[in-house]
């Protein structure tokens, strides 16, 4: 058997070496080594790279769905104090603050013709009876503020009693304006005409800045 | 024997050392047989191949994708309803329907005897319902599925999610026990009116679906509702698999729509009528506010009101726009038509006289003005201002040469202004009024129809005729949309509407002056609606009213209609109050302040200066002897 081996062996050799003698007369041990490692080193490759391509998807995901709840909690919120913004700006809730602030509704307006000339009625407005100062005290205003609320029963009405009454900030400089008009249209001071048509404007602007303190003091 | 195949493993060896004399079959015949076997079942396997992957593949790649892919839809977003000034008066906003199954609550479930009290003691003040309630519903493990709060804003569900978290986290410890684990939440839109009740009448309602049930609402349901989208994706276990392919329709959303409406002028219109037939103790009230140069409603009010973010509480009967809704008899405002006719006809002018007996017998009756009289001598602005049935039935009666003739032609100028057909709103449930064929007119309508009386109108279509009056004569069919923003961004106008020419602008101009005369004089009964500084013309309105429960006349309508400044027109007030049963009831008592207090607000809120100039009013009366 041996015998007929090493037969067989030589004479494969021989075949090679008449082929070309391109085939090393040992044998290919010495090659083999580097392709093994290189056979091992491009799979290991392969494996680390399928890992952290499948990692990285992982943590894509999880930052996606991290980012989606994100945009959710933001939009919540975004719709949360449009809410609560529209709760004020609304015309009601606005006059009715109006007339905490102790403004009364204008009278007609009167206007600067282009040459110069008043338009219409510029005698000091009318004042339809102001209200009585002493109602303008903070139990008062409390009390107009639960009831602007109730008014205001949409999105979500259990919140806004606690934004409007620890307004402890803005129920300071209230009474100063309250106790202002009475003078005003007493004194028959020469009211500038354009003033009474501010007095229905301007509340909008100014109910608006309140708001940021008073939600600030909410969320926490 | 003497040549074993060389391969032969060790066993091969001790085997033949064991039994030397096994004797083997030759091979050739197996292995052809292990052969043919081999390529029979490689046969199989590839004819099975050929039919899984090329003639079954559509079938059975179908039959994967059904539990691989999901197609969910997507909901379009609906639009917004805004004012003129693009202030949302109805928009949307995510919300949760919070939703439970009750078999999680059962003992054997939740591990604990009393999960539904318990829960529903968690849930209640969050949720805002009875303990009772709650537990009764949770308290059912038959049912699967209950309904335990509709549409809650996003933080209540986050609330609930805390409070679920943190029983898991105390059940886990051992302190306390988890009884909210069959609480869910389903997403939904919710649709909500940020100024409550105003223009609520206009704005409408949806319904529990979503789609608009009432009002603008439903007549613009197509526009404002989009076009709902689906999207496809493959899922494992109920996540999505990110790489795999997905197909999605995104949903169009809605238009916003804009209207014409001012979102503080309806306010201001809103307020003054409620406040006028709550203190009138009235059936109700309408103010429309018009735009005499464009024909846009600026406001259009209605009291008593409902809130659409509530609409299960409010009132059935409340929930219309009765501004267009309700069909009425216009009484002394529509006189303003008989004037217009005799004056475009030139059969009298502003200062024709005409002499106003106590009593007028005509047809069955004797006609009588609203008080006892002297015989009145008045001009025909006079007739006006004093609101005098018996003149205005004496000036109508020039019209024509017979009777017929004249019906006819009132007829055509109460067509022409607009009454007996629809206002071109298109709103829902909108009223055309009663207005008869001039020939079908029985004896004493073709008396009472001048003055008012006889025939049926609605509030827009009352303001209409003091526009067209105010336009020079030149009607604006009236419109409560002004565009809309599609979901492209791009902002359209709507349709310009469709002017017609009523009667001259000299005739126009004169009508002006009888009216400011009705508000400026002395003897005028719309003193009421004089504002200081401008100029205004107006007419009071105090007309029988029919009951619609009997059908017959009971009570009164008040009206008041009017525009300023009248010698350069911007606004028409119309005002008018059914049944008004406390205190006054006539027009200029009831609906005068309220048109007073309604055109100064839209003056000053339009910006519209005073046009500088006097009028002390017409002449309204004469001396018979002169």
């Amino acid at each position: 058997m041996s015998h007929r081996d090493r037969f067989t062996t030589l004479a494969g050799l021989t075949r090679l070496n008449r082929l070309g003698g391109l085939v090393p007369a040992r044998g290919t041990t010495a090659a083999r080594t580097p392709f093994v490692l290189l056979v091992v080193v491009l799979l290991g490759a392969g494996m680390v790279t399928l890992l952290i391509l499948n990692a990285s998807l992982n943590q894509g995901s999880f930052q996606l769905s991290e980012l989606r709840r994100e945009t959710q909690e933001l939009t919540d919120e975004q719709q949360r104090l449009q809410a609560e913004v529209d709760a004020y700006s609304a015309p009601g809730a606005l006059a009715e603050r109006a007339e905490e602030l102790g403004l009364v509704p204008a009278g007609p307006p009167a206007f600067l013709g282009e040459d110069g000339g008043l338009l219409g009625d510029a005698s000091p407005t009318p004042a339809p009876e102001p209200p009585a100062p002493p109602e303008d005290d903070s139990p008062g205003d409390e009390d107009a503020g639960d009831a602007e609320d109730g008014e205001s029963g949409e999105g979500e009405p259990r919140e806004l009693p606690t934004e409007v009454v620890p307004q402890g900030g803005a129920a300071e400089p209230r009474p100063e304006p309250a106790e202002e008009p009475t003078p005003a249209p007493g004194a028959e001071a020469p009211a500038p005409a354009p003033a009474p048509e501010t007095l229905v404007e301007t509340p909008a602007p100014e109910a608006a800045p309140v708001l940021p303190p008073a939600e600030g003091a909410q969320t926490p | 024997m003497s040549s074993p195949r060389p391969p032969r493993p060790r066993g091969g060896r001790a085997e033949r050392d064991q039994a030397g004399a096994l004797r083997l079959a030759s091979h050739r015949p197996r292995l052809r047989l292990i052969g043919v076997g081999l390529t029979l079942v490689m046969l199989a396997f590839t004819v099975r191949l050929v039919q899984v992957q090329a003639v079954g593949a559509a079938s059975y790649t179908e039959k994967a994708a059904v539990n691989r892919y999901v197609t969910v839809p997507l909901t379009a977003e609906r639009g917004d309803i805004t004012d003129r000034s693009g202030t949302a008066l109805a928009t949307t906003v995510d919300a949760y329907d919070i939703t439970a199954d009750p078999l999680l609550f059962s003992e054997e479930e939740s591990g604990v005897p009393d999960a539904p009290q318990q829960a529903a003691e968690l849930l209640a003040p969050i949720l805002g319902r009875e303990e009772a309630e709650l537990a009764e519903l949770l308290d059912d493990p038959e049912n699967r599925y209950v309904v335990l709060a509709r549409a809650q804003t996003p933080q209540t569900w986050r609330q609930i999610r805390d409070l679920r978290g943190t029983l898991a986290e105390q059940a886990s410890k051992g302190t306390g026990e988890q009884v909210l684990s069959g609480v869910f939440a389903t997403e939904t839109a919710k649709r909500v009116y940020p100024n409550q009740d105003l223009a609520a009448a206009v704005l409408g309602f949806v319904n529990s679906e979503g789609e608009g049930a009432g009002g603008l609402e439903a007549q613009l349901e197509a526009e404002l509702s989009g076009e709902d989208g689906t999207i496809t994706y493959a899922q494992s276990g109920g996540r999505r698999v990110p790489t795999a392919g997905e197909r999605e329709q995104p949903p169009v959303p809605g238009s916003d729509m804009e209207l014409t409406l001012d979102r503080d002028i309806q306010w201001a219109a809103q307020d003054a009528i409620s406040e006028q037939v709550e203190k009138s103790d009235a059936d109700g009230g309408y103010v429309v506010v018009q735009d005499t140069t464009t024909g846009e409603i600026l406001a259009l009010a209605n009291a008593p009101g409902y809130d659409p973010n509530d609409v299960a509480s409010a009132d059935p009967d409340a929930l219309g726009n009765p501004a267009l809704q309700d069909a009425f008899e216009p009484g002394s405002t529509s006189k303003l038509i008989t004037m217009a006719a005799v004056l475009e006809e030139e059969a009298a002018d502003t200062d024709t006289h005409v002499t106003v007996p106590n009593r007028l017998p005509r047809a069955d009756r004797n006609f009588a003005d609203h008080e006892e009289h002297e015989t009145l001598y008045l001009t025909l602005a006079g007739v006006l201002a004093h609101s005098s049935n018996i003149g205005t039935i004496l000036a109508a009666e020039q019209l024509g040469e017979s009777q017929p003739e004249a019906n006819e032609a009132l007829h055509s100028y109460l067509d022409a202004f607009g009454f007996g057909r629809p206002t071109g709103l298109g709103f829902p449930g909108e009223t055309a009024g009663i207005l008869a064929p001039s020939g079908d007119w029985n004896a004493s309508q073709q008396y009472t129809i001048p003055f008012g009386q006889g025939l049926s109108i609605n509030a827009v279509q009352a303001a209409s005729v003091y526009s067209t009056v105010a336009n020079g004569g030149e009607r604006i069919d009236p419109t409560l949309v002004r565009g809309w923003r599609g979901p492209d961004g791009q902002f359209e106008e709507a349709t310009e509407p469709e002017r017609t020419r009523v009667v001259s602008e000299e005739t126009a101009a004169e009508l002006g002056e009888m009216l400011e005369t009705v508000v400026a004089s002395e003897d005028g009964t719309g003193s009421a609606a004089r504002i200081p500084g401008y100029r205004v013309a107006g007419k009071t309105g105090t007309s029988n009213r029919v009951d619609p429960e009997t059908g017959a006349y009971s009570g009164y309508t008040s009206s008041f209609a009017g525009f300023a400044p009248a010698d350069q027109p911007r606004v028409t007030v119309y005002c008018a109050v059914q049944n008004p049963t406390e205190g006054a009831y006539t027009g200029s008592e009831v609906c005068g302040p309220v048109f007073n207090e309604v055109m100064a607000f839209s003056l000053a809120a339009l910006q519209v200066p005073p046009t500088g100039t006097e009028f002390g009013g017409l002449p309204v009366s004469f001396d018979p002897d002169e």
